[in-house]
């Protein structure tokens, strides 16, 4: 049985983010939750998996299966650096067999979950939505209003798997032929830019932040 | 002998002639010159100064005058844009420019080629796609149909084997055992049914089942259960009292694969560069800027390359084209560098070689000129000198054949005078005929000869040097088939001169040592040593004192000498004897310690017969 120890929620505190990028990221409001030694996070990302995204729509209901993969950092207010970096993964699908939607859920340390809908948007917003993952120890954070964090959320559709793709060419023997393909390879990779690697991906920043109740 | 060009600094000058055309536009006397550290000027006349002295009446506007530190320098004044270095090099680099930008068109348009056949590819597999779906959606709708059908049917055969055997109603207990070894009978028949279940029944569902022998798993089966199918047929049935669930165990392979065709569809647009995912439209992006940049590395090195040889051979041009602005103004002691072993290093190599016989021939001209002009004045001196001395000396012998004989004193002072006078008349007459000797030097009348004949009758005609034993002429034996093109008497007497030249300088200080010898030129260095020589070299060495190197071109001007009694003309007679035969003649050191006279003449090739 878990205990619920505290509720800390903050209001909003600017941000004295070091990175530069992390201003880019859309604030989204989060939930945070203090279960036992869990800090847990609820927060939604809808735009991953629209109704109205009809590629999207076409696969769910086509019986293939939807990959939400969603990267949560904790970084203290000022810092750089996350202190915490969890990965969740999301599945998808509707069971053609049973007439349901099932959305799975992977946690590093936890159980899967696996959750049965029988209407697709019930489903969908229950994919697109964190509930009470957990993203630090609370041990492991410092308490009291100057030790203030906020988290990064990373959400991709259908990430590619580099592993999937089929191998590249030029990486035979290193001989001849083989071997310029492979020079020219590695010349092209210097030119290509950073690329979305899924068919969606949002990246948002909790807010507002929070800190730890001192006990 | 070839003098230093840097001990004649105004050589040049002084062959050129003073009459040379002046540009008609240019009024003599003016000049701006350089100074140094100006910069270039133009050259704008030709006056006494240096550009005025060309040879070929170039127009001196056209050439520029640049002082690079104490050093003047003629060059065209050609824009840059005009230079050949320059054209060549606009020439490489638009040829580079168009060759690489072909290459990397043609790259683009493959690539955009290639890249609508995979788009084409892609296409069709997302239809592929899309046609498998309807088809795994009516795979899934009939396998649905089959087994709620097929539980129907366990269902019928349920409820057959209900009606053929009737249990009493007070005993269910053997209903219930019956209805069990009928599902049990139904699952070993059909392998794929997870379990059956039958419920209504008063003493509760009769079940019969394998799960642990087909277990859910995602990697081989999942469970569809179809039902409740009612059993409404079955004796003393209520309506919805007896219903019927089967469980079927359905592979996951169909699903499985369905899953992965799904995967392949979305990855069709993503590849892995060098470990990069990266979607095609940014890798063909990459593949252009990559080209791109190949292209721009690749036109780099065309063009510092094509720059590099492009001035390695203007450069060579310019060399050129300088050195011979340089003769063309008068400066024929410029010379071509070396310019390297190829076309344009051979041509000035013999842009050089054409100098030097220049230089030569003009100097050989020079040097008859002055010779010729020395002979009209010993012919002249000659002639006026000679013509009074006969009368002089009639008049002497008159004086003393006159003499009274009165007084004793008068006729000794008379006839020691007149003794003086005939002695200088003596002299003066020796000195008129060396002089019409000089002026009477005969035009050489060449005949081929062989110079061992030359030398040979020289030895025998000399015989010995001197009346004194100890003094020695040694004539080395002569190679045999050294044919020239000579004047056998005129050539001899330059042998004679030059014995006798050596026997005076030496004579006074002890015992003479000549010797006369032969040799053929060997070849120089670079030339195949096979090839026949094409000169030969006459020399006549002495003991004597030999000659400075200072004075060594001198003695061979007229009426140059260091004797008392000589009258300087033995070895400018020689000079214009082997001039005039086409040679050279020089003064080195000698072996036998003094000097060495060195005749050079070519040789002699016969036609070949026609």
């Amino acid at each position: 049985m878990r205990r619920r120890g505290f509720f800390g929620l903050v209001a909003a505190l600017p941000l004295l983010t070091a990175a530069g990028g992390l201003e880019l990221l859309r604030a989204r409001r989060a939930r945070f939750e203090e279960v036992g030694d869990s800090v847990l996070m609820t927060v939604a990302l809808p735009e991953l998996l629209l109704t109205r995204d009809v590629d999207a729509m076409a696969s769910l209901e086509s019986a293939f299966r939807t990959r939400l993969e969603y990267e949560v950092a904790l970084y203290r207010a000022g810092q750089s650096e996350p202190i915490e970096l969890r990965r969740v993964t999301v599945l998808i699908q509707w069971d053609p067999w049973k007439e349901r939607y099932v959305v799975e859920t992977k946690e590093p340390d936890r159980t899967a979950t696996r959750r049965y809908f029988v209407g697709r948007d019930e489903a969908i917003a229950a994919a697109v939505t964190l509930d009470r993952v957990r993203v630090a120890r609370a041990s492991a954070l410092e308490r009291g209003p100057k030790a203030v964090y906020f988290t990064t959320v990373v959400g991709q559709r259908n990430p590619i798997e580099k592993g999937l793709l089929s191998p590249e060419e030029g990486d035979g023997d290193g001989r001849g032929q083989g071997r310029d393909l492979s020079v020219f390879s590695r010349w092209v990779g210097i030119f290509i830019r950073a690329t979305q690697v899924a068919e969606k991906t949002v990246a948002v920043k909790s807010t507002p932040a929070f800190y730890l109740v001192p006990r | 002998m070839t003098e230093p060009r840097d001990t004649k600094p105004a050589a040049a000058d002084d062959r050129a002639p003073a009459d040379k055309p002046v540009p008609e536009d240019r009024p003599a006397g003016r000049s701006r010159v350089a100074k140094p550290g100006r910069g270039s000027v133009v050259g704008e006349s030709v006056g006494p100064g240096w550009l005025g002295r060309t040879t070929l009446g170039l127009r001196v506007s056209r050439i520029r005058l640049t002082r690079t530190g104490l050093r003047i320098v003629v060059g065209p004044r050609v824009p840059w844009w005009g230079r050949l270095e320059s054209r060549v090099i606009t020439a490489l680099v638009a040829l580079g420019i168009l060759c690489v930008g072909a290459s990397a068109y043609l790259v683009t348009l493959t690539v955009q080629y290639f890249d609508s056949i995979v788009v084409a590819a892609a296409r069709k597999s997302d239809d592929a796609v899309a046609a498998a779906r309807p088809l795994y959606d009516g795979f899934v709708r009939a396998s649905k149909q089959a087994y709620r059908a097929r539980a129907a049917a366990q269902a019928r055969e349920l409820e057959l084997a209900i009606a053929r055997v009737p249990v009493p109603k007070d005993r269910p207990g053997e209903l219930a055992a019956r209805v069990s070894a009928q599902l049990t009978a139904a699952l070993q028949r059909e392998q794929d049914i997870v379990e059956l279940r039958l419920e209504g029944l008063p003493g509760g569902p009769v079940l019969a089942e394998r799960r642990a022998l087909l277990p859910e798993d995602p990697l081989q089966w999942f469970w569809f259960t179809a039902g409740p199918e009612p059993l409404d047929q079955a004796p003393g049935a209520v309506p919805g009292g007896l219903q019927l669930t089967a469980t079927f165990a359905q592979s996951t392979e169909m699903d499985r694969r369905y899953q992965a065709l799904g995967a392949s569809k979305r990855e069709l647009d993503y590849v892995a560069v060098n470990g990069t995912v990266v979607d095609r439209s940014e890798l063909e992006g990459a593949v252009f800027r990559a080209i791109g940049a190949a292209s721009a590395l690749v036109l780099m090195v065309a063009f510092i390359a094509g720059f590099l040889l492009a001035r390695a051979t203007t450069r060579k041009l310019t060399v050129l084209s300088e050195v011979i602005l340089r003769v063309a103004g008068g400066d024929l002691r410029a010379r071509v560098p070396d310019l390297g072993q190829d076309e344009l290093g051979q041509l000035g190599a013999a842009f050089n070689g054409m100098l030097d016989e220049l230089d030569s021939a003009q100097r050989k001209v020079s040097y008859l000129q002055r010779v010729g002009a020395w002979q009209e004045m010993a012919r002249r001196i000659a002639h006026e000198i000679k013509n009074p001395l006969t009368p002089i000396q009639l008049a002497v012998q008159q004086l003393r054949e006159k003499d009274p004989g009165t007084s004793p004193a008068f006729t000794r002072m008379l006839l020691t005078s007149v003794e003086i006078v005939e002695d200088e008349i003596e002299s003066l007459r020796r000195m008129v005929t060396s002089f019409s000797r000089f002026a009477k030097v005969p035009e050489v009348q060449l005949a081929p000869v062989e110079i061992a004949r030359v030398v040979s009758e020289f030895d025998r005609a000399y015989g010995h040097l001197t009346e004194r034993e100890t003094d020695v002429l040694e004539v080395l034996p002569v190679p045999p088939g050294l044919t020239i093109l000579a004047d056998r008497q005129l050539l001899k007497q330059c042998l004679v001169n030059l014995v006798e030249n050596a026997v005076l300088s030496q004579r006074e200080r002890g015992p003479v040592h000549v010797r006369v010898s032969v040799r053929p030129v060997p070849p120089e260095p670079g030339v195949d040593p096979d090839l026949p020589p094409t000169a030969l070299e006459l020399r006549v060495d002495d003991n004597g004192p030999g000659i400075e190197p200072e004075r060594r071109e001198r003695v061979f001007e007229p009426y140059e000498t260091n004797r008392k009694e000589g009258t300087g003309l033995g070895l400018a007679i020689v000079k214009k004897v082997v001039l005039d035969h086409g040679g050279e003649v020089r003064v080195d050191d000698s072996e036998l310690g003094g000097a060495g006279v060195v005749i050079r003449l070519p040789l002699h090739a016969p036609e070949p017969a026609a």
